[in-house]
């Protein structure tokens, strides 16, 4: 460094090196592959330790689970009824309409409800944690916690992961319920079965694996919604176009994720059923 | 320049330090020290990579090649839990304030206190009260973010890093998009929290009448590289002709 007053010649510009290993877009790839497999592994790895943070796990519950409620329970009682009524016709021409309620509890429980609720919550929950994280990396609130040492990845991250990974195995429990009830309401009013048969009939036709298997699958829908919004918010570029950006690729990315979980757990989940 | 600094202690020390952003070198192999009770100016152009320097000391961003000691401790070769307790000595003001807009200034600042120290609610309460009164607004201590004007978030954030007695204070463009009044009020605060808490600061700023009148030492960071040093009067009198244009029209008497 030259003192004061000093003229001081331009250094010569440097050479300007390729920096990437095979090509820009291949390298963003595997940096991004790489980036999601750490950010995976950072939560396993802080899941565990103090500080635990119940006040804001317990506050994203809140946010994830009762703030979804009026959108999943209506979405949840129109796909009941609305399925029940188009499956009547194809059920009639066999004389079958009494399997009605069968029917519709096993897709239900099945596939239905933890699909429906998972895409509405990735929507909803997943564009909210995207934007939210966006809008804090943005600002550099992200990068003030770091620096305070206040563990912003257990605060942000970890606190949310948990609560979508608790919350949508409810969620889907409940949309589970609202569909059925829309179901019974549409075969009430056109086959006039009363509620206790309707029960009888929705329980005989599902086992304890869909059940179990409805859960777990719920669970894994809850990580992966909470596990990709906060990667893509936690790690949004700069500026508010950033910010537009990791809301619709958390929701993009976790739909996709979802139907990609959909289609391993089904296979997993026959394999055993027909085991 | 201040009595108190103490030129055998460096508190920071950068060497031979290069950063790179793609294709992009910001910075080209900087050394900079920085002693214990001095407050020293990094004057530069916007995108001369000044924040990138503060934001490698504390670890925010990872330096390429050579090495920078915060208060005799090599940054890179701590641990993240080594490296979290260094950062509780190391105070950091943002541009842009990053006050946590969605909880009170209140949570704002008791924020780190509650993760960092032991303390009843009792003191917590006082600790904070104390830390606005630093900064003169005690009165916001139940306003939201969004409720404060430019300056006032400057003053809260600066208030937020206060709270946890740091040795040294980093401040980011710390009157960037403020009037006039408030530069110098913001300029005066930065004087303040030096004289009361005995800090050592590095100020990143391309504003001259931040530099004249909080710097003992100013560096002027142009294209990745240190290219003068000294007191503001020594450097603002510059007849690099690479420098000389920033001084001729930035100046301010």
């Amino acid at each position: 460094m030259a003192s004061a007053n000093q003229v001081v010649e331009e250094s010569p510009k440097e050479s300007s090196t390729p920096k990437y290993v095979i090509s820009k877009k291949i390298d963003r790839f595997f940096s991004e592959l790489y980036g999601v497999f750490s950010f995976v592994a950072r939560f396993f790895r802080e899941v565990w330790f103090p500080p635990y943070e119940f006040k804001e796990v317990l506050r994203q519950c809140y946010q994830v689970g009762y703030k979804s409620l009026p959108l999943i329970s209506m979405t949840g009682f129109i796909t009941g009824l609305v399925f029940t009524n188009q499956s009547r016709p194809s059920l009639a021409e066999f004389g079958a309409t009494s399997w009605l309620p069968a029917l519709i509890s096993i897709a239900i429980i099945r596939a239905l409800g933890p699909l429906v609720t998972a895409l509405i919550a990735a929507g909803k929950v997943g564009s909210n944690i995207g934007a939210e994280l966006g809008s804090m990396n943005v600002t550099e609130q992200i990068d003030a916690m770091e620096v305070s040492a206040t563990k912003p990845f257990k605060y942000l991250v970890v606190t949310r992961v948990l609560a979508t990974s608790i919350m949508i195995p409810v969620l889907v429990m409940y949309t589970d319920f609202v569909a059925l009830a829309g179901s019974y309401l549409n075969v009430r009013s056109n086959e006039l079965v009363s509620l206790s048969s309707f029960v009888v009939q929705v329980f005989d036709a599902i086992t304890f694996l869909d059940l179990f298997s409805s859960v777990i699958k719920s669970v894994f829908f809850g990580f992966t919604i909470g596990m990709v919004s906060c990667y893509k918010g936690y790690h949004s570029s700069r500026g508010t176009e950033g910010v537009g950006k990791a809301a619709n690729s958390a929701v993009v990315a976790s739909m996709f994720l979802i139907f990609i979980l959909e289609i391993l757990i089904l296979q997993i989940v026959n394999a055993i059923r027909y085991a | 320049m201040r009595d108190e600094i103490d030129y055998s202690e460096k508190v920071i020390e950068v060497k031979e330090v290069k950063k790179s952003f793609g294709d992009m070198d910001v910075l080209k192999g900087v050394d900079l020290h920085l002693y214990k009770g001095e407050n020293l100016v990094v004057l530069g152009k916007s995108g001369s990579g000044k924040s990138v320097l503060i934001k490698l000391v504390v670890r925010l961003l990872k330096a390429d090649e050579g090495t920078i000691d915060v208060l005799g401790k090599r940054i890179d070769k701590l641990s993240v839990r080594e490296m979290d307790e260094l950062r509780l000595k190391i105070g950091f003001s943002f541009q842009n304030s990053a006050l946590y807009d969605s909880m009170t200034v209140r949570e704002n600042l008791a924020f780190p206190l509650v993760r960092n120290k032991r303390l009843t609610r009792k003191e917590t309460e006082m600790k904070i009260e104390e830390a606005l009164e630093d900064v003169g607004l005690l009165r916001a201590i139940n306003q939201m973010p969004s409720e404060l004007s430019g300056g006032m978030r400057k003053r809260i954030g600066i208030a937020r890093t206060l709270i946890l007695n740091p040795e040294i204070m980093l401040y980011d463009e710390p009157t960037a998009g403020l009037d006039p009044i408030t530069c110098i009020e913001i300029n005066e605060l930065i004087n303040e929290v030096q004289e009361k808490y005995h800090t050592s600061s590095i100020i990143i700023t391309h504003d001259l009448t931040c530099a004249k009148q909080t710097g003992d030492r100013v560096v002027v960071l142009i294209d990745g590289q240190f290219k003068t040093e000294g007191t503001f009067e020594e450097v603002s009198r510059t007849q690099d002709p690479n420098l000389k244009p920033f001084f001729d029209y930035n100046f301010i008497e």
